[in-house]
C-alpha cells in the first residue's frame, strides 16, 4: 500500500460501506460490501511503515479534529475490531435485512473510529454514533421488549455521550487542550464526568444493566456484533485516560465477582453470556487499573483475545437461537446430537473464557492476575482467582452443558447454517492460534502496548490453573448431583420479561431483580406499584392528562398573571 | 456573497427594500383577497414570497456589509417618524421569515387544496401574506408601539389560519380561540409596558428609548413595564408555562401553517424579546440581571425539560414536536439567560437551525398526512418502506432535533453548552444535557414506527409506496439538507448569530 | 388630603378596577362569548391608561382652535397649502420658523405615528416633505399654540425639536419622577404655565396610538366573535367544559 493511504483511518472504509449498504437494494452487493469493508479497512490499517502516525486532522470550527493515531495502545484494538467486523460479516451473510446490515457496518466503523481519535471531540462523535447505530441492532429484532430495551439502552448511553461531552468540555475550559490523554481523576469535575461517561460504557457495577438489558433482546446477528465493540472501546478510553487509578482495581475486582451470582442462577443463556461478559470487562478494569506495563498490556491482550472468544459463544448460542428458536436452558438439552459443529465450537468458545491452559484466554488473564499480584493487591486478586473459578462454572461448563447435554430436550434442530459455522470456525482457529505455545502468543505479546518477554507458560501458571479448573468442575459436578446446583427449573421464577415492558425501569432492575428472588409476592408487590407509577404518569402526561390535555384558556390566563406577579416582584426587589 | 447580491439589485430595490418588505405583502394580501381564483392567489403569494426573500437578502448583505442602517418612512426623522431599523440582531429574522415564508408557499397548493374549501383558498392566502407581513414588520421596526401593530397584524391572521385546519379536525377551531385569549392577554400585556415606558420617557422609538432610559436611569415606571413587556412577549413565544396555546393550534392548523408558524412566529417574538431585554433596556438595570438569572434561564431549562417530558407522552405527532418546539424555545431562553455574547449567539443560533428542522418535520409530516392521512404517532407506521424519501427527511430532522453530531442541532446545543461552561453554570448543562436525553425518547418512538414497524396493510394488500408530489419534496429536502449542510458548514447560521449579539455588544458583525 | 389623593389618582384606579374586573371574567366564566367580553373589558382599561397618560391639566383636545389665528398671525388653519413665510411675529416666533407651514398638516404626524399602514402614512408623509422639506418637524404643529415651556430649546438647535417630539408639551422625560403614575397631569399643571394668549392642548399622541388599538381590538374581538359562531356550529355549544368533553371524547375515539 502506497504512504498515501497511511494517514486516512480504516473507520472510513467501514462507515462508507455502512452508507452503502444503506442504498443498496441488493442483499448481494450489501454481502459483498460487509466482506469487503473490513479487508479493505485490513489494508489501510497495515499502510502506514511505522506506528506513531497522527493522521487525518482537519479543521472545522476553529477546533482541530484529529481522526487516525495510530499508536501502540491503539493497534491492538484497533486490528481486532476489523478482525471482529470481518467475523460479523460472515456470520450474517445469510441474513437479509437492510437496517442491520447497515447498522452493523456504521457500528463497527464509528467504534472503529473512536478509538484512533486523537481528541476528546472526535471520540465523543464516534461515541455517539456507535450509540446510534448499534440501537438499531436492538430494534431490529422486532419483539415490544427489545423496542423498551432499546429505548432504555438508547438513552443511557447518550448519557455516556453527554458526560463525556461536559468533561471535554470543562478539561477544555480549565487546560485549553482537548487532546485526549492521560486524563487521571486528579484534575477534579472533568475527570470524573469523562470517568463516568466511559464507566457507563465499560458498565461498571450499577451502571450495567443496560448490558443484560440489552444484548439478550438483540438480534441473533446483533447480539454478536455489540459484544464486541461498545465495552472494548470503553475500556481502550479508560487505559488512554486512566491508567493506574487504584479505585479502577476495586471496580473491577467487583466487576468480576458480582455477575457470577446473577450468571449461576439464569435461565436465558444469552443473558448467561451478557453476565459473562461483564465479569470478564472486570479483569480488563482492573488490570488498568493496576496500570503498570504488564497490566495494560494484559488488559489489551484480554480484550483482544476476549472479543473473538466472546463472540465465538454469542455466535453459538446465536446458532442455538435461530435454529431452535429460543435459548432458555430449561428448554434445550440434547442438541449436541443434530448440531455437533456448533457443539465443539461452543465447547472450544467456553473452555477458553475459563481460561484453560493452550486457550485463548489463559495466556491473557495470567498477565492480570501476575500484575495484580506483583503490584500487593492482595484482596483484588483474591476476588479475582473467585472469579476465574465462577466463569468457568457459568461460561465454561453451564452454557455447552444445558443447551447440548444436560436432559434431551427431544429437540433436534438442524445445524447451523454453513457461513455461521465458517465464522465460528475460524474464530475457533484464532481462540487455539493465540495461545498457541510455539509462535502463537508470543504473536500476540508483540503487538501489545510493551515489549516484556512474559512467558505464560511456567509451571506454576500452568499448574495453578488446571488446579483452579479441576476444583471448580468437581464443585459443579458436587453441587449437580446432590441437586444444590440451581437447576434450569427455577427459570419460571426468574423470567423477568414483563419488567423490561415497563418505562423507566433500567434503573431499578437489579433491585427488582434482587427483590423478585425473595419470592412470589415480591414480585408481585413490584408489579402492582409499576403499575400504579406507570397510571400516575399517564395521568400527569398522557394528551388528555393534567399537564397536557387543552385546559380552558381562563385558567392558563392565570398563569400569566402568576408570572407577571414573579416578574414584577423580581423588577421591584432589584430596584 | 454580499458584493454579488448588491451588485444584482437595482437602485430602487437598494434604497426601499426595507420598507418594500412589509409593504408588498399587504397589498398583496389585499390583492389576493379579492382574486376569484385559488392559484392565481397562490401565484401572488409566491412571486411575492420570492420578492421579499430578495429584499431580505439584500438587506442581509448591506448589513454585512456596512453595518446597521434605518429607513425613515416618509422622511420623518427619528424619533418623531417611525423608523425601520436594520441591524444585526433583526435581519437575520427576516431573512429566516422570508426564507421560510417562500419555501412553504412552494408546499402550498398540494397541501391547501387538500385541507381547505376551494371557495377559501384565495382568503387563505390572504391571510397568508398578511401573517407574513405583520411578522416581518415586528422584526423590522424600529418604534415600540408600530411592533404591538404588526405583532396583533400577524397574530390575528394566525387566528384565522389556524382556525381554517377545522375542515380537518374541528379542534383547530377551538385552538384557535384559546390561542385569540392568550395571544391578545400577550399583546395587551405589551402594549401596557410600552405605555409605562412611554409615560417614563415620552418617547417610543425603541434607540431614543434605550437612550433615555438610560439616561434617566431605574425607576418604578420602568420596572413595571419591564415586566409587562417580558410577559406578554413571553406568552408568544411560548415561554413555558404560558405555552398552553401552542401545542393545539400546532397540531390542528392546516399542515402549511403549522410549518411555517413553528419556524417562524415564536422566533419573531424571540426576537423581540431579545432586543427589548438587550437593547431597549440598559443592561445596567439592576432588574435586568435578576430576571435573566431568576426567571427567563430557570424557565428556559424547566420548559426544555417539562415539555420534552410531555412530548413523550403524545400521541398525535404534531402535538408531538410542538411540545418538542417549547422545549426548543427552552433553549434559546436558556441562551438569552445566560446573558453572554456566547449565550446570546448560542441562542440565536439554536434559533435558526430549529426553524430547519422544524420546517422539514412540519413539512414531511405534511407529505404524510397529504398522501397516507397522517396524524398519530402510530399512522407513521412502515413509513420507511412506503414513502422512503419523506421518512428520510423526517429522520433528518429527528436526527438534528437530537443533536446528533453533523447535524445542525449540535452545533446549536454545542454553542449553547460552550455558553453554559463559560459561566460555570453546571445545572444549564445538566439541563440541557437531560432535555437531549428526553428527546431521544420521544424521537426515537416515532423513528422506531417508521423504520422497524411493518407499514399497515390495506385491504389486505400492503400499502402501495407512494412519493410526495415534487412541489413538496423540494422545499422539504431543501429544509432537511440544510440541517445537514448546517452541520458542518454552519457560516450562514454562525455569521447571522453572531451579527445578532455584535448588534447588542458591539463588534464586528 | 385623602380626598385629594385619590381624586388624583382616580383615573388609574379606575384602569385598575376595569383590568382585575376584565382578566376575573376571563378566568372564570366557561362561556365563550362571555370571555371575549372580559377580553375586551381588559383591552378598554389599557385605552384608558392611555388616554390618562396624555392627559394635560387644563387641556383641550387637540383640535386646533378657530381663533388660532387671531393671537399669532394672520394665518388661520383653514389656509392648509401655502403658508410661505407669511407668519407674522408674536412671542413665538422663533418657534413659527422652525414651525413654518405646520398648523394644517398637524395630523400628518399623529397618522404616521399610529402607523396603520405604512404605505399610507409614507404618502402622508411624503406630502408634508413637498411642503416642507426633509427635516419638518412635526412638533411644530403642536408647539406654537400650546406655547410650549421650551421654546428656547426648540430654538437653539433643532435636534431638541425632534426629541420634543410630538409629547413636547407634555415633556415627561425631564422629570423623573418616582411616581409617573400622576406624573404627567401634576407635572404638566405645574409646568405648563398656561399664558392668556396660548391653549393648551391634551398630548395627541396617546389618543392617536389608542385610535389604532381600538382598531386592533376590534379586529379581535371580530375574529373571537366569528370563531364562536363557527364553534357552535360544529359543537353545538359555546360552553367551554362541554366542548372540552365532547374533544376527549373524540380523542379517546382516536388514540
Amino acid at each position: 500500500m502506497p504512504e498515501i493511504f497511511a494517514h486516512i483511518s480504516p473507520a472510513w472504509a467501514l462507515m462508507l460501506s455502512g452508507l452503502l449498504c444503506m442504498l443498496s437494494p441488493s442483499h448481494h452487493v450489501r454481502k459483498a460490501l460487509m466482506i469487503a469493508a473490513p479487508v479493505v479497512a485490513f489494508l489501510l490499517f497495515v499502510a502506514p511503515s511505522t506506528l506513531g502516525v497522527s493522521g487525518g486532522t482537519f479543521e472545522m470550527m476553529g477546533i482541530e479534529f484529529s481522526t487516525y493515531r495510530l499508536d501502540r495502545l491503539s493497534y491492538p484494538f484497533g486490528l481486532i475490531f476489523i478482525i471482529a467486523a470481518f467475523l460479523n460479516g460472515i456470520y450474517a451473510l445469510h441474513e437479509r435485512n437492510r437496517l442491520t446490515d447497515s447498522a452493523a457496518q456504521f457500528y463497527a466503523g464509528s467504534a472503529l473510529g473512536a478509538v484512533f481519535a486523537g481528541d476528546m471531540l472526535t471520540l465523543f462523535v464516534f461515541w455517539e454514533i456507535t450509540a446510534i447505530s448499534s440501537v438499531f441492532l436492538i430494534w431490529a429484532n422486532g419483539t415490544s421488549a427489545s423496542i423498551a430495551a432499546g429505548m432504555r439502552y438508547l438513552a443511557i448511553h447518550v448519557l455516556s455521550g453527554v458526560l463525556l461531552m461536559a468533561g471535554a468540555l470543562v478539561l477544555w475550559g480549565d487546560t485549553g487542550s482537548l487532546a485526549f490523554n492521560n486524563i487521571g481523576l486528579d484534575v477534579g469535575l472533568a475527570g470524573w464526568l469523562i470517568f463516568i461517561g466511559i464507566g457507563i460504557k465499560a458498565a461498571f457495577p450499577f451502571l450495567h444493566n443496560w448490558l443484560q438489558d440489552s444484548y439478550p433482546n438483540a438480534t441473533v446477528t446483533g447480539a454478536v456484533v455489540l459484544s464486541a465493540f461498545t465495552t472494548k472501546m470503553a475500556i481502550y478510553a479508560l487505559a488512554r485516560g486512566f491508567a493506574g487509578e487504584e479505585i479502577l482495581v476495586w471496580i473491577g475486582a467487583i466487576m468480576t465477582v458480582f455477575p457470577v451470582f446473577f450468571a449461576v442462577v439464569e435461565n436465558d443463556l444469552r443473558k448467561v453470556l451478557a453476565y459473562s461478559l461483564n465479569n470478564q470487562l472486570g479483569f480488563m478494569v482492573c488490570a488498568v487499573g493496576v496500570g503498570t506495563a504488564l497490566a495494560i498490556n494484559g488488559a489489551a491482550a484480554h480484550a483482544f483475545a476476549h472479543i473473538i472468544y466472546k463472540a465465538l459463544l454469542f455466535m453459538g448460542m446465536g446458532a442455538v437461537l435461530h435454529r431452535a428458536g429460543t435459548v432458555k436452558a430449561s428448554e434445550l438439552g440434547g442438541l449436541f446430537r443434530s448440531m455437533p459443529y456448533t457443539t465443539v465450537f461452543t465447547i472450544i468458545g467456553a473452555l477458553s473464557i475459563s481460561a484453560f491452559p493452550f486457550l485463548s484466554g489463559f495466556v491473557a488473564k495470567a498477565m492480570t492476575m501476575s500484575a495484580t499480584a506483583q503490584e500487593g493487591y492482595i484482596i483484588p486478586w483474591l476476588m479475582l482467582l473467585f472469579a476465574s473459578a465462577g466463569v468457568l462454572e457459568h461460561s465454561g461448563i453451564k452454557i455447552p452443558y444445558f443447551a447440548f447435554f444436560s436432559h434431551d430436550s427431544k429437540r433436534r434442530p438442524a445445524e447451523a447454517p454453513f457461513n455461521m459455522l465458517v465464522a465460528m470456525g475460524i474464530a475457533s482457529a484464532l481462540c487455539i492460534f493465540l495461545a498457541w505455545p510455539f509462535g502463537g502468543y508470543q504473536w500476540l505479546y508483540s503487538i501489545l502496548p510493551n515489549d516484556l518477554g512474559y512467558n505464560p507458560y511456567t509451571a506454576d501458571h500452568v499448574l495453578t490453573q488446571y488446579q483452579l479448573l479441576i476444583a471448580a468442575t468437581a464443585a459443579f459436578v458436587i453441587l449437580r448431583m446432590s441437586g444444590l446446583y440451581p437447576s434450569e427449573r427455577r427459570g419460571t421464577i426468574l423470567d423477568f420479561d414483563w419488567i423490561y415492558r415497563k418505562f423507566g425501569y433500567g434503573v431499578v432492575r437489579w433491585l427488582t431483580a434482587m427483590l423478585g428472588r425473595l419470592g412470589g409476592h415480591a414480585e408481585h408487590g413490584m408489579e402492582a406499584r409499576s403499575r400504579l407509577w406507570n397510571k400516575r404518569m399517564q395521568a400527569v402526561f398522557h394528551p388528555a392528562g393534567a399537564l397536557s390535555r387543552a385546559v380552558p384558556s381562563g385558567s392558563l390566563a392565570i398563569w400569566t398573571t402568576v408570572l407577571l406577579a414573579v416578574a414584577l416582584i423580581i423588577a421591584y426587589r432589584a430596584g | 456573497m454580499n458584493e454579488f447580491i448588491l451588485s444584482l439589485a437595482p437602485g430602487w430595490a437598494l434604497t426601499h427594500a426595507s420598507v418594500l418588505l412589509v409593504a408588498l405583502p399587504l397589498i398583496a394580501g389585499a390583492i389576493a383577497a379579492a382574486l376569484p381564483w385559488g392559484r392565481a392567489a397562490w401565484g401572488v403569494v409566491v412571486a411575492v414570497m420570492a420578492a421579499s426573500l430578495f429584499f431580505s437578502a439584500i438587506l442581509t448583505a448591506q448589513v454585512l456589509t456596512g453595518g446597521a442602517f434605518s429607513y425613515t418612512l416618509g422622511g420623518w426623522a427619528p424619533p418623531v417618524g417611525i423608523e425601520y431599523r436594520i441591524d444585526g440582531l433583526n435581519v437575520g429574522m427576516l431573512l429566516l421569515v422570508s426564507a421560510i415564508g417562500f419555501l412553504v408557499s412552494l408546499y402550498a397548493p398540494e397541501a391547501v387544496e387538500d385541507e381547505i374549501d376551494k371557495g377559501k383558498h384565495p382568503l387563505f392566502y390572504a391571510a397568508f401574506l398578511i401573517c407574513f407581513a405583520g411578522l416581518l414588520g415586528v422584526a423590522i421596526t424600529g418604534d415600540a408601539f408600530n411592533l404591538f401593530v404588526f405583532l396583533e397584524i400577524s397574530s390575528i391572521s394566525t387566528y384565522a389560519l389556524v382556525a381554517m385546519g377545522a375542515g380537518r379536525d374541528r379542534r383547530a377551531l377551538t385552538a384557535a380561540y384559546n390561542y385569540l385569549i392568550l395571544g391578545t392577554i400577550g399583546a395587551t400585556f405589551f402594549v401596557i409596558g410600552v405605555g409605562f415606558l412611554y409615560m417614563a420617557t415620552g418617547t417610543l422609538n425603541l434607540v431614543d428609548l434605550a437612550a433615555r432610559m438610560a439616561e434617566l436611569g431605574d425607576n418604578r415606571a420602568i420596572q413595571v413595564g419591564f415586566a409587562f413587556i417580558v410577559i406578554g412577549l413571553g406568552l408568544k413565544l411560548a415561554m413555558y408555562p404560558l405555552h398552553v396555546w401552542l401545542p393545539n393550534a400546532y397540531a390542528f392548523a392546516p399542515t402549511m401553517v403549522t410549518a411555517f408558524l413553528a419556524a417562524t412566529a415564536t422566533k419573531v417574538a424571540f426576537y423581540a424579546l431579545a432586543r427589548f431585554l438587550f437593547i431597549v433596556f440598559d443592561q445596567g438595570f439592576a432588574f435586568e440581571e435578576l430576571a435573566l438569572v431568576w426567571l427567563i434561564a430557570p424557565l428556559g431549562a424547566v420548559g426544555m425539560i417539562a415539555a420534552s417530558i410531555q412530548a413523550i407522552f403524545q400521541t398525535d405527532v404534531r402535538r408531538l414536536l410542538a411540545y418538542s418546539s417549547v422545549a426548543q424555545v427552552g433553549y434559546m431562553l436558556l441562551g438569552l439567560g445566560i446573558g453572554t455574547a456566547a449565550g446570546v449567539s448560542a441562542g440565536f443560533l439554536h434559533l435558526f437551525n430549529h426553524a430547519a428542522m422544524k420546517g422539514a418535520l412540519f413539512l414531511a409530516l405534511g407529505a404524510a398526512s397529504v398522501c397516507y392521512g397522517v396524524t398519530q404517532v402510530k399512522d407513521l407506521r412502515g413509513l420507511g418502506r412506503t414513502m422512503p424519501w419523506t421518512a428520510a427527511a423526517i429522520a433528518i430532522g429527528c436526527a438534528s432535533l437530537m443533536g446528533v453530531p453533523g447535524t445542525a442541532g449540535f452545533v446549536s446545543k454545542w454553542a449553547l453548552f460552550n455558553a453554559a461552561l463559560d459561566n460555570g453554570w453546571y445545572w444549564a448543562i445538566a439541563a440541557i444535557a437531560a432535555a437531549s436525553i428526553l428527546a431521544f425518547f420521544y424521537v426515537g418512538r416515532m423513528i422506531q414506527m417508521i423504520y422497524l414497524q411493518p407499514a399497515p396493510e390495506r385491504g389486505g394488500e400492503p400499502a402501495p409506496a407512494l412519493r410526495a408530489p415534487w412541489l413538496v419534496m423540494i422545499p422539504m429536502w431543501i429544509l432537511a439538507a440544510a440541517n445537514i449542510v448546517f452541520g458542518w458548514y454552519a457560516d450562514l447560521p454562525v455569521t447571522l448569530a453572531n451579527a445578532a449579539s455584535a448588534a447588542i455588544w458591539g463588534g464586528a458583525p | 388630603m385623602i380626598v385629594e389623593f385619590i381624586a388624583e389618582r382616580f383615573n388609574y384606579a379606575v384602569v385598575i378596577v376595569l383590568m382585575m374586573t376584565g382578566l376575573y371574567v376571563l378566568f372564570s366564566t366557561a362561556n365563550l362569548v362571555k370571555k371575549l367580553v372580559g377580553l375586551t373589558v381588559f383591552q378598554t382599561s389599557v385605552f384608558l391608561l392611555y388616554i390618562s397618560i396624555g392627559k394635560v391639566a387644563g387641556g383641550q383636545p387637540p383640535i386646533l382652535e378657530p381663533h388660532y389665528g387671531d393671537g399669532h398671525a394672520e394665518a388661520g388653519y383653514e389656509e392648509t397649502v401655502d403658508h410661505g413665510g407669511d407668519h407674522g411675529g408674536g412671542q413665538t416666533g422663533t418657534v413659527e420658523d422652525a414651525a413654518e407651514d405646520q398648523p394644517a398638516d398637524g395630523h400628518a404626524p399623529m397618522e404616521s405615528e399610529s402607523e396603520a399602514d405604512p404605505v399610507q402614512s409614507a404618502e402622508a408623509a411624503a406630502e408634508s416633505v413637498e411642503t416642507a422639506g426633509p427635516q419638518a418637524d412635526p412638533a411644530a404643529g403642536a408647539a406654537p399654540q400650546t406655547d410650549d415651556p421650551a421654546p428656547t430649546a426648540l430654538e437653539a438647535d433643532s435636534a431638541a425639536e425632534l426629541e420634543a417630539g410630538i409629547a413636547g408639551d407634555a415633556d415627561v422625560p425631564q422629570l423623573s419622577d418616582p411616581e409617573p403614575d400622576a406624573a404627567a397631569e401634576d407635572i404638566a399643571g405645574e409646568i405648563l404655565p398656561v399664558e392668556d394668549e396660548a391653549v393648551v392642548y391634551s398630548n395627541p399622541l396617546p389618543h392617536v396610538l389608542i385610535l389604532t388599538a381600538i382598531v386592533v381590538g376590534v379586529a379581535t374581538l371580530s375574529v373571537g366573535l366569528a370563531l364562536v359562531v363557527r364553534i357552535r356550529e360544529v359543537y353545538g355549544t359555546i360552553e367551554d367544559d362541554a366542548i372540552s368533553r365532547a374533544d376527549y371524547e373524540t380523542m379517546a375515539g382516536t388514540s
